[in-house]
């Protein structure tokens, strides 16, 4: 087994990548800085809302597929345990915005980490966006708007 | 308002995900790459080959997305690296783990909000493949 030619990939692969990312991770997190303090989420809010009646979703379900679209799954669902307590969201919104963002969320920096290696950009993040809001539309197609008494059940168990 | 401190802060947390990165990301880079100088890696392509061609990987490739799925994409980029990948399979296999990665730790997150996880898993797992074969066939 050759030692030194390991040892030498590792120290230079190692460097070199890690450099690499960081070139582009952190003008990255200083952009998404920027959108955090330009309110972003709240500029988009109006624009979104009427697309989410295409889904039938409130427009409190706006602000947590925001979040967790643009700052990631963590924060965005942050977000949603915000929404769920103030009432606003039924069970099958629920499911909705889960969907949604488990497909896709924190589609900038996750995706800048790939293209940092060498991925096509386009190719990761267009499909994701599309199946996202394309399989998001079939389920709420199939999931008719809850029964009130259903989400209420949901949420007392969720008190507990 | 953006002001000096939002650039602080962005340069600050640049280096934290930088810095959680390299904590990752270089020991897992070093023992798959340790890996390559065993006969391990080898074995474990063999027996990955057949459902890896299907998506347009070598049969190592397996390792990364495995990382990735049950680690993070931190790991599996770390894997990703120590293979050697055309940019077609690193294509490939990041969007593929971008629709599914780190999916305990994802989905406990989605257990605090009260739905049930079993078919979000299930749902992104699929994603993931029909992704993969998918872009295989069409690049």
């Amino acid at each position: 087994m050759d030692w030194s030619a390991l040892g030498k990939e590792c120290l230079h692969g190692a460097i070199t990548n890690v450099l690499q990312m960081a070139a582009f991770i952190i003008p990255i997190m200083v952009f998404i800085e920027i959108l955090r303090d330009l309110n972003v989420l709240d500029l988009l809010s109006r624009p979104v809302a009427p697309f989410l009646r295409l889904y039938r979703l409130p427009k409190d379900a706006c602000l947590p597929l925001l979040a967790g679209l643009f700052f990631g799954i963590a924060f965005g669902a942050g977000v949603i345990l915000q929404t769920v307590r103030e009432g606003h969201l039924t069970l099958r919104d629920l499911y909705i915005i889960h969907i949604f963002l488990v497909i896709c969320h924190g589609f900038i920096d996750d995706t800048i980490l790939f293209v940092a290696i060498g991925a096509n950009g386009f190719l990761i993040l267009v499909p994701r966006v599309l199946l996202a809001v394309g399989i998001c539309y079939i389920i709420s197609r199939l999931y008719k708007p809850a029964d009130r008494l259903n989400t209420t059940r949901h949420l007392k168990t969720m008190q507990r | 308002m953006v002001t000096l401190t939002t650039f602080k802060q962005g340069i600050i947390n640049g280096l934290n995900i930088t810095w959680e990165l390299t904590k990752v990301t270089v020991p897992v880079y070093i023992f798959i790459t340790f890996l390559k100088y065993t006969p391990v890696l080898p074995w474990i392509a063999d027996f990955c080959a057949p459902v890896m061609t299907l998506i347009g990987l070598p049969g190592e490739a397996s390792l990364a997305l495995v990382m990735g799925y049950v680690l993070n994409l931190y790991a599996a980029i770390g894997a990703i690296l120590s293979l050697s990948l055309t940019p077609k399979q690193i294509t490939i296999i990041a969007g593929m783990l971008l629709l599914a990665h780190c999916l305990f730790i994802e989905s406990i997150v989605a257990k605090k909000t009260g739905v049930r996880v079993a078919p979000l898993i299930f749902l992104r797992i699929v994603l993931s493949f029909l992704y993969g074969f998918t872009l295989n066939l069409v690049l």
